[in-house]
């Protein structure tokens, strides 16, 4: 886990989360989440068990809607009671195919520009046309884990569109659209395909890496980052020979379309052996480049299964995987040959996966959608856009090739109060808002402040302490004046000023609760 | 002798009295405006040593900066972009008067201030192994690590060890930079001061201030754990930092540029007192690989007014011999001129550093005729010694070799701190 390991120097690891049960940091590892038993014996941890739960109550839909789908909306509550879960989780992780979603349709529309030639229209997007599209569809999108899941593919093939041109940055639409689109297939083919996507080759050199003048700054982070994870069983050396076997590709320019792309040159390509982990890589010759050998290779000899499996557990089950934890779902990953749709279906039926709500912290993207989704207040891409880079955790955007920080890495200060303004922001959007037809949407009927304090803090799982719940129960039941000074006055769900300015506060204070920011 | 050691530094009555001398205008005046009558003492720390770091983000062009006029290579290798002696700016008086080099045109303060014995020059400073890769090189220069491998940023190692805590180092204007990145320290990165506070609801502005009480509240009657002291650190230092917006006030009037405005928020929190042992900033723009004349003269101006404009500020504070103010880039750019009046990515470079007890001059290795005939600057001085040096020597870390662990093929450390 060197990406992690490295930034979590002595004294990160050891944070304890203020809430409820668990501890990040225990020495043991061990999760205290569900009261199984977790020492010697016979007893399998349920804290690490792929075993499938048995039962599964309200509280388990809203933390698998929290993990996986941005959060809860009470649509997604709904379709999970009438289903179950496990139909609810087939059904989640049967994504549409890319493109075929009205979504998708009004997405792409932010792609266009005024000045695209005729047949072109949406090829020559901004860096925040592109950053917009993608953020449009995780507000938007009714399947809300295919860009969930993809942006945990984004995280760990990590490319940013800063490094592409105009007539380049088509190809990181593609790139994502290949996170959206492949992310439930096999590990296997997602690293190839990824391997030769063109805003990866231009991302790390790979249209440079020439014969006789190799760079390494693919081959260096396929190990390191996609695959195994720093010094896990390869060499400097292997690095070295790798780079030749990821030879082979050159950036052109079609100038009919005036749009580049990658293209195989076997005049490029270091036809000759390579000696790689020990072993001799032949390869496709000049017919074709060896990145499917090389990735062959690379899962037949090092252990992929475990780093994929530790990538995924810091993803959806918590932020310090333990060694059972990992050992446990890279068997199940091996068990199913590296086909990730299994693999999450095992993983989040698991015992494990919900041995421990509520512990995890929300990245600023995890943070922001779920808000907008939760509460129906949609933003504008754009606004969404320049908040999150405020935030810095902009989509399509990753500060390197390591991906975001993770977990306990987003407690800082200064994104604690961009998190308030974001959260400010969205409660605050109302002309966009009124205009798109969004708004604040209260629990049905005449419900009174204690029934709308419940059922935010319900739909936003922040678990309100009971002094906490009455302080905000008067804080709607208050006008506020100059000072400022609260004044008794009843709330009326009739009253929309009530709403617009109390609920919209009441969702403010939620969305700056510890609770809201742990998922 | 150093000829500003002559004049007299400015006394704690003096600093008042200039500080009083701002206070209440409206529109900031020289020094020598009129003595308001009300006074406010400044609230700067004396004695704290601390470091701002400017980053010339790009790949500054170092021998157009600090020209080695003498070499005959520099004029030959960059026709139409070598500058010529008439035009750049003399550094041969003073303690450290040298005739081996000349500051760009637009260096007009920082020649002066080169003069009065208060900028160091550092010469050949880079890595081994140079990568030419703005990315990776920005990474080893923040990382202060020329392995490859992923570590933390050596901001981040030295606040956790020697400043931990939520002000022990700050940065202005750079995102979340690699060099803060790691540790348990949480170095506090600012956009700005004035964007460091809680938004209004602007439509009920009363009620939004109840609801950000309503929040604190909720925190400080929590128990502790981490994202909710981490919250409640976050208004903590909304209301220190909007304190050092509001409180500031200064004789000096900063120039509008790019780097004065975040510099002038560093020295808003100079004079607020805050623990601050590591400030850090940037100025982007100096990847220069065509029509660089001009830019490259832009962009050397604002460093020249943001500097000069921070370092009086600084001395009317009184806090003059407590700063050093290092200007460094990820890489020098080639000694010769590419087919488009620019320079493509080179190697080693120089670093400039600024402050009341730096000792000025020339450091590092000589330069020779050849060193500018190669293609490239080669290093002679890693930056790390640099760095080395300045924590131990002026931010007085006993060792700085947690901080900087790696091996340095050249160990040799200049001497920047008198």
């Amino acid at each position: 886990m060197e990406k992690w390991a490295v930034r979590a120097m002595p004294g990160t690891v050891a944070v304890c989360l203020g809430l409820s049960v668990w501890c990040g940091g225990c020495s043991s590892g061990v999760t205290s989440g569900s009261g199984g038993s977790s020492g010697g014996g016979g007893t399998p941890d349920p804290g690490s068990s792929m075993l499938a739960k048995a039962t599964f109550d309200a509280g388990d839909v809203d933390h698998l809607l929290l993990r996986t789908q941005f959060g809860v909306t009470t649509g997604a509550r709904d379709s999970a009671a009438s289903l179950g879960v496990p139909a609810f989780i087939d059904a989640m992780l049967n994504v549409p195919a890319v493109g075929s979603t009205a979504a998708e349709s009004e997405a792409a529309q932010l792609l266009v520009n005024a000045g695209d030639p005729p047949g072109l229209e949406g090829k020559f997007p901004s860096g925040s046309d592109v950053a917009e599209w993608w953020l449009y569809l995780m507000m938007r999108s009714q399947t809300p884990f295919q860009e969930r899941l993809a942006l945990f593919w984004h995280d760990h093939f990590a490319v940013a569109t800063s490094v592409l041109n105009s007539q380049e940055r088509h190809w990181m639409v593609n790139h994502v659209n290949v996170l959206r689109g492949q992310g439930l297939g096999n590990f296997r083919d997602l690293l190839i395909t990824l391997s030769r996507d063109e805003a990866m080759l231009e991302w790390l050199d790979g249209d440079v890496n020439v014969k006789g003048e190799p760079n390494e700054n693919f081959a260096r982070e396929f190990l390191e980052l996609f695959t195994v994870g720093a010094d896990n069983g390869y060499t400097e050396a292997d690095i070295q020979e790798a780079s030749r076997a990821f030879t082979g590709y050159r950036n052109r320019l079609d100038v009919t379309t005036g749009l580049r792309y990658m293209e195989f040159d076997p005049d490029r390509k270091d036809i000759f052996a390579k000696v790689v982990f020990g072993q001799i890589l032949t390869g496709n010759g000049e017919t074709a480049d060896d990145f499917d050998v090389m990735a062959d290779l690379t899962m037949a000899t090092l252990d992929v299964a475990t780093w994929l499996a530790e990538k995924l557990l810091l993803e959806f089950v918590t932020d310090a995987p333990t060694t059972a934890q990992i050992a446990n779902l890279a068997a199940v990953i091996a068990q199913h040959g590296f086909e990730i749709r299994p693999v999450l279906r095992t993983l989040f039926l698991s015992e494990a996966f919900y041995s421990a709500r509520g512990t995890m912290v929300r990245s600023p993207v995890d943070f922001a959608v779920g808000f907008i989704r939760s509460t129906g207040l949609q933003i504008s891409p754009g606004t969404l856009r320049r908040e999150l880079a405020a935030v810095a955790q902009l989509p399509s955007q990753p500060p390197s090739v390591f991906g975001w920080p993770q977990g306990p890495e987003w407690l800082a200060a200064d994104g604690m109060v961009e998190r308030a303004n974001l959260a400010r922001r969205v409660i605050a959007d109302r002309t966009y808002q009124s205009s798109n037809g969004f708004g604040v949407t209260l629990p049905a009927g005449t419900p009174d402040a204690a029934e709308v304090v419940d059922h935010y803090d319900d739909l936003l799982g922040v678990g309100l302490a009971a002094a906490e719940r009455s302080t905000l129960i008067t804080y709607l039941n208050s006008s506020v004046q100059a000072g400022p000074i609260a004044v008794p006055d009843p709330f009326d769900p009739t009253e929309s000023r009530h709403v617009d300015e109390r609920v919209r506060g009441l969702l403010y204070i939620l969305a700056n609760h510890p609770g809201f920011l742990a998922r | 002798m150093r000829s500003h050691e002559n004049q007299p530094q400015p006394t704690r009555r003096d600093a008042l009295q200039m500080v009083a001398a701002a206070f209440g205008l409206t529109a900031l005046g020289p020094l020598e405006r009129a003595v308001a009558a009300e006074s406010r003492p400044t609230r700067a720390r004396r004695g704290t040593k601390f470091l701002v770091m400017v980053e010339l983000e790009g790949g500054n062009d170092w021998l157009n900066t600090v020209v080695p006029h003498t070499l005959p290579s520099y004029a030959s290798q960059r026709p139409g972009l070598a500058l010529d002696p008439s035009e750049t700016l003399g550094l041969d008086s003073g303690p450290y008067a040298t005739s081996d080099f000349r500051m760009h045109p637009n260096l007009v303060d920082l020649a002066q201030m080169y003069r009065d014995g208060e900028v160091a020059i550092v010469r050949k400073v880079g890595y081994p192994g140079p990568n030419k890769s703005h990315d990776k090189s920005k990474k080893i220069w923040a990382q202060g690590a020329r392995e490859v491998a992923n570590t933390s940023g050596w901001i981040a190692r030295y606040a956790e060890l020697e400043a931990p805590t939520a002000l022990g180092a700050v940065s202005v204007g750079v995102g979340r930079h690699r060099a803060f990145v790691g540790g348990s320290s949480n170095p506090l990165a600012l956009g700005s001061l004035a964007r460091f506070r809680y938004d209004e609801d602007a439509r009920y502005r009363n009620n939004h201030r109840h609801r950000v009480a309503i929040i604190k509240d909720l925190l400080e009657q929590r128990a502790s754990g981490a994202t909710r002291d981490v919250m409640l650190t976050g208004h903590t230092l909304a209301s220190q930092i909007q304190g050092a917006l509001s409180g500031y006030s200064s004789p000096v009037t900063y120039r509008a540029g790019a780097l004065s405005v975040r510099l002038l928020d560093v020295a808003r929190m100079v004079q607020a007192g805050f623990e601050t042992r590591v400030y850090y900033t940037r100025l982007k723009g100096f990847d220069t690989h065509g029509a660089q004349a001009a830019r490259h003269a832009t962009l050397l101006q604002a460093l020249d007014e943001g500097i000069k404009d921070l370092a009086d500020d600084l001395k009317q504070m009184g806090v003059w011999n407590d700063a050093a103010i290092v200007m460094m880039s990820e890489f020098g750019r080639r000694n010769f001129s590419n087919g488009s009046g620019g320079t493509d990515h080179g190697e080693a470079g120089m670093m400039m550093v600024a402050g009341g007890t730096v000792a000025g001059g020339l450091h590092g290795p000589v330069m020779v005729d050849a060193d500018v005939a190669a293609r490239n600057l080669a290093y002679g001085m890693d930056f790390r010694a640099v760095y080395a040096d300045l924590v131990e020597n002026h931010l007085g870390m006993a060792d700085a070799s947690p901080v900087f662990a790696e091996a340095l093929e050249i160990p040799t450390r200049p001497n920047l701190v008198l």
